[in-house]
């Protein structure tokens, strides 16, 4: 059973919880920053796609398709999205278990891993307030 | 193994991170090629014993422990090299940490082991991190590979322009090496060009070759928030060289005519062009960062006919890269070159004086001239088109001349 | 419906490939009658073909014309020969004359001719994205382009002299398919094909197919103008081969420009070495589709992608001999074909 219900319920989550980091830890968003990371993550059950835009200051995060091209590009399940957001994966440790697709330079995925880590902490509250159970 | 345990052996691991297989100097534990990394082995012993007195807590006790298991596991992986390890395994990661701790002390190699397992999580014996680490670049690797196949069975896409991307891909590495390393180049403006329109980007030329193109071309990947890709125009003069047009072609430039600009601008792409031409290619050193008239007019042509506004660029550092004394006419007909630059370095260091040099670089990016003022007669109008050629050739010098003035000095 | 109310087309050039496809292809309308014309009889027996064996520059061939009351002419004879030997251009540019000037005398509407985007010629100069008006540069070191150079400037002037005949003339990229010949199959079966070091143009390509499907779409249809023909996208020359599944040899220009010096005139003759003209391996010359697609209202089945991947199998140039691989290549093969179905069921269901 999927955890996300619908596309439009993983980008409610997923923006709610990108607009609290943001505000709340400026640091992760300034690695963002200083990285120029431009990363597009494609989910499926559900599908949705979420670019991480370090470009633009402040970072910004977008949810569909568009016509960027992103630099890093990944293919995962949104479940294992939201494992890797609960922390109970790590991002490397998904890659070495070929959960994840990454087509781009790698090693500039790698720098998204600071966000996600500010997003442990932030996620489990966001779900609760959206009434979701872990 | 009873016969190793009467002879000392070595306990100096060789640069093949292999147990050393030298008989020990008496009264040492090395043997003498590794006599300097005696002091180090010797100091080891000691420590260890001094960790057990202290009253360590237990997570920090168990800390230490791991630590030096891990040492444990190199030395006998080193003393038994036919033992292959595991796929994903941390060996290679500790084996480049253990060249560079040879160098350093023990405890140095200690505390960027933690320093690496602290880096994971609390969670001490997860190596699964350590996999996923190991596991990357053995992806990247299978993953060129992957696209290797793909290509030798022609399975990749080019846009109709020739556009590859993947080649993008693969030569990006260079060219981020020429844009942050070697001329380190800084780029202001990026704000102007917008995120999906067509604009005309018009850029000051200089610099024998058409690296300036290529940096302007670098600036935008790295830089803008919608990776934009430039496509310069490149003069019909290029493609008679071997690998110049295709490697052009397949970085989605194309020839320098207004037929394709104007096509380029209708599909909202970015187009780079460098009016001076020849003129500001073969410019002789004192003249530099004067503009050259400006050829003809094709570009204000572009502008108008497909609606699209102009984006003056300067680039300042590109002049310098070679510095041309004179033009020689008469090798220029030789050689079928259209002209022939004497500088302090080519011909007379052949090959060598084509090496740019490493210049600081500057690219400004000012705002747009919009076109769409202009009625659509306006491209066959000649004084209107002499007057914009002049107004964007001013605007640009004007940039230029700031920045020169800003500028403190030419490397760096 | 009664004999007379039936069109009627005349096909030039029906002992030869082209002729005899093109005329099978329209006998096999009922409302169209079709007469060949050659000097040798098809190969192979072509159903509901009147076959009249003359020689096209026969003089008694406006008579011919009139007496039999043809509509509609497609003149595709013509000798495709690197050789520019005095003969075939008689055959090739005068005779076409001859032939256009008994359509003007015997009052047939329509005219339709094949020729190549190679009468653009290869230059470095060349636009991107080459339009029909564009003055035409092609080589004239090999026949085939020099006599259609010359044909299409002879038809120019024949165009607007006579505005009452309807002159289509579609000029086709580089043919490639399992049957016809043309320069490009000709390269890509070489053993190996041989490039320019440095060098990978872009290039277009049509399915044979297609070329007799448009020929047949010109004559059908109430059009007049000049058109290029060829599959949408152009793809370089590098990737034409790895989809053809060649590995080339590259050479150094000079050398091979040199190499092509010495063997005019020899006894192997430089089509041998080199069916395509160097200078077509070195600079673009891809043609603009706007009005194929717009104006003449063809759009070919094949995509240059299938054509040669078809090519491909057919020549057994496929590398791959084991397990998955192997698997994966015939998959890829079975969509190519499924899709292709698809597409001409939904052309026909339009």
């Amino acid at each position: 059973m999927p955890f996300f219900s619908s596309s439009d319920q993983l980008y409610m989550l997923t923006q709610a919880l990108f607009d609290r980091v943001q505000n709340e830890d400026r640091q992760a968003a300034e690695t963002l920053n200083k990285a120029k990371l431009l990363i597009r993550f494609n989910c499926r059950e559900p599908e949705a796609v979420i670019m991480i835009n370090g470009r633009r200051v402040p970072a910004e995060f977008t949810f569909g398709v568009n016509m960027t091209r992103p630099e890093v590009d990944i293919r995962l399940a949104a479940d294992t999205l939201h494992q890797i957001l609960l922390g109970d994966l790590h991002l490397g440790k998904a890659l070495a278990l070929r959960e994840i697709e990454v087509r781009g330079p790698a090693h500039k995925a790698l720098a998204v891993a600071d966000l996600f880590h500010e997003c442990q902490s932030v996620y489990p509250q966001i779900l609760l307030e959206h009434g979701l159970q872990l | 193994m009873s016969d190793e345990e009467k002879i000392v052996r070595c306990e100096a691991l060789t640069k093949a991170a292999s147990r050393c297989k030298n008989k020990a100097e008496p009264g040492s534990v090395t043997c003498w090629v590794h006599r300097s990394s005696a002091v180090k082995l010797g100091a080891q012993r000691p420590s260890v014993e001094r960790f057990a007195e202290q009253n360590l807590s237990d997570r920090e006790l168990r800390e230490r422990l791991m630590a030096e298991l891990d040492d444990l596991i190199i030395r006998v992986q080193g003393i038994s090299p036919e033992y292959s390890p595991p796929p994903f395994s941390p060996e290679k990661m500790v084996d480049l940490l253990d060249e560079q701790g040879e160098d350093g002390d023990s405890s140095f190699r200690l505390a960027l082991l933690k320093r690496l397992r602290g880096s994971i999580n609390e969670d001490i014996l997860d190596i699964e991190t350590w996999k996923g680490a190991w596991y990357m670049v053995n992806y990247t690797i299978e993953y060129q590979g992957d696209i290797v196949k793909r290509r030798l069975k022609g399975d990749y896409e080019t846009d109709a322009w020739g556009l590859d991307w993947e080649f993008i891909e693969a030569v990006r590495p260079f060219l981020d090496f020429m844009y942050k390393v070697y001329w380190r180049v800084e780029t202001t403006g990026i704000e102007h060009i917008s995120d999906y329109e067509r604009a005309l980007l018009v850029g000051n030329h200089s610099g024998q070759l058409p690296w300036d193109g290529a940096m302007l071309m670098t600036a935008l990947l790295n830089e803008h928030p919608a990776q934009r890709l430039v496509r310069n125009l490149y003069s019909k003069w290029l493609p008679t060289l071997p690998f110049m047009s295709s490697i052009l072609v397949k970085m989605g430039q194309a020839l320098d005519s207004v037929e394709n600009g104007v096509r380029l601008l209708e599909q909202e792409e970015l187009v780079g062009v460098f009016p001076e031409g020849y003129n500001g290619v073969g410019k002789l050193f004192r003249n530099r960062y004067k503009l050259a008239r400006f050829g003809r007019d094709g570009f204000v042509k572009m502008a108008l006919n497909a609606q699209a506004p102009i984006i003056p660029v300067s680039i300042v550092g590109a002049e310098e890269t070679y510095i041309t004394l004179g033009k020689s006419s008469t090798l220029a007909r030789l050689t079928g070159f259209p002209y022939f630059p004497i500088s302090l370095r080519f011909p007379w260091l052949g090959l060598l004086g084509v090496v740019p040099l490493p210049t600081k670089w500057y690219i400004d990016i000012g705002q747009p001239i919009p076109m769409d003022d202009y009625g659509s007669d306006a491209a066959v109008n000649p004084a209107l088109l002499s007057q914009l050629t002049d107004k964007v050739r001013n605007v640009i010098q004007e940039m230029v001349n700031n920045r020169l003035e800003q500028r403190r000095a030419i490397f760096f | 419906m009664a004999i007379s109310d039936r069109r009627v087309i005349l096909v030039t050039g029906v002992g030869d490939y082209w002729g005899a496809r093109i005329a099978a292809r329209l006998a096999a309308d009922p409302d169209t009658l079709v007469i060949g014309l050659d000097d040798v009889a098809p190969l192979e027996e072509i159903e509901n073909l009147d076959f009249i064996q003359a020689d096209i520059q026969n003089p008694l061939l406006p008579e011919l014309l009139s007496s039999e009351g043809v509509d509609i002419v497609c003149h595709l004879k013509f000798v495709e020969s690197s050789d520019c030997s005095e003969a075939n251009f008689n055959l090739n540019v005068s005779g076409a004359m001859k032939v256009l000037g008994a359509c003007a005398d015997a009052g047939v509407r329509k005219v339709v001719l094949r020729s190549s985007t190679a009468v653009y010629g290869a230059h470095a100069g060349n636009s991107a994205f080459i339009a029909e008006e564009t003055p035409l540069r092609g080589s004239s070191k090999y026949g085939y382009t020099r006599d259609l150079v010359e044909l299409e400037a002879f038809c120019n002037g024949f165009a607007v002299q006579f505005p009452e005949i309807s002159l289509t003339i579609l000029r086709f990229a580089n043919i490639v398919g399992l049957t016809a010949t043309s320069p490009m199959t000709r390269f890509l079966k070489h053993k190996p094909p041989r490039i320019l070091l440095g060098f990978d143009p872009m290039m277009q390509i049509i399915h044979e197919d297609d070329v007799v499907e448009a020929l047949v779409h010109a004559a059908q249809n109430d059009v007049r103008g000049v058109f290029n023909i060829a599959a949408e996208y152009a793809m370089p020359l590098s990737r034409i081969l790895r989809l053809a599944r060649r590995f080339p040899v590259h050479i150094f220009h000079p050398v091979a420009y040199k190499g092509f010096n010495l063997l005019r005139g020899s006894r192997f003759g430089p089509a041998e070495f080199a069916p395509i003209e160097w200078d077509y391996l070195r600079y673009p010359w891809v043609a603009d589709l706007r009005l194929m697609v717009e104006d003449l209202g063809f759009s070919p089945l094949y995509r240059a992608e299938e054509t040669l991947r078809e090519f491909a199998a057919d020549g057994q140039y496929n590398m791959e001999k084991d397990g998955d691989e192997r698997i994966a290549y015939e998959e890829g093969r079975l969509r190519d074909i499924l899709e292709i179905r698809r597409r001409a069921r939904e052309r026909a269901d339009q």
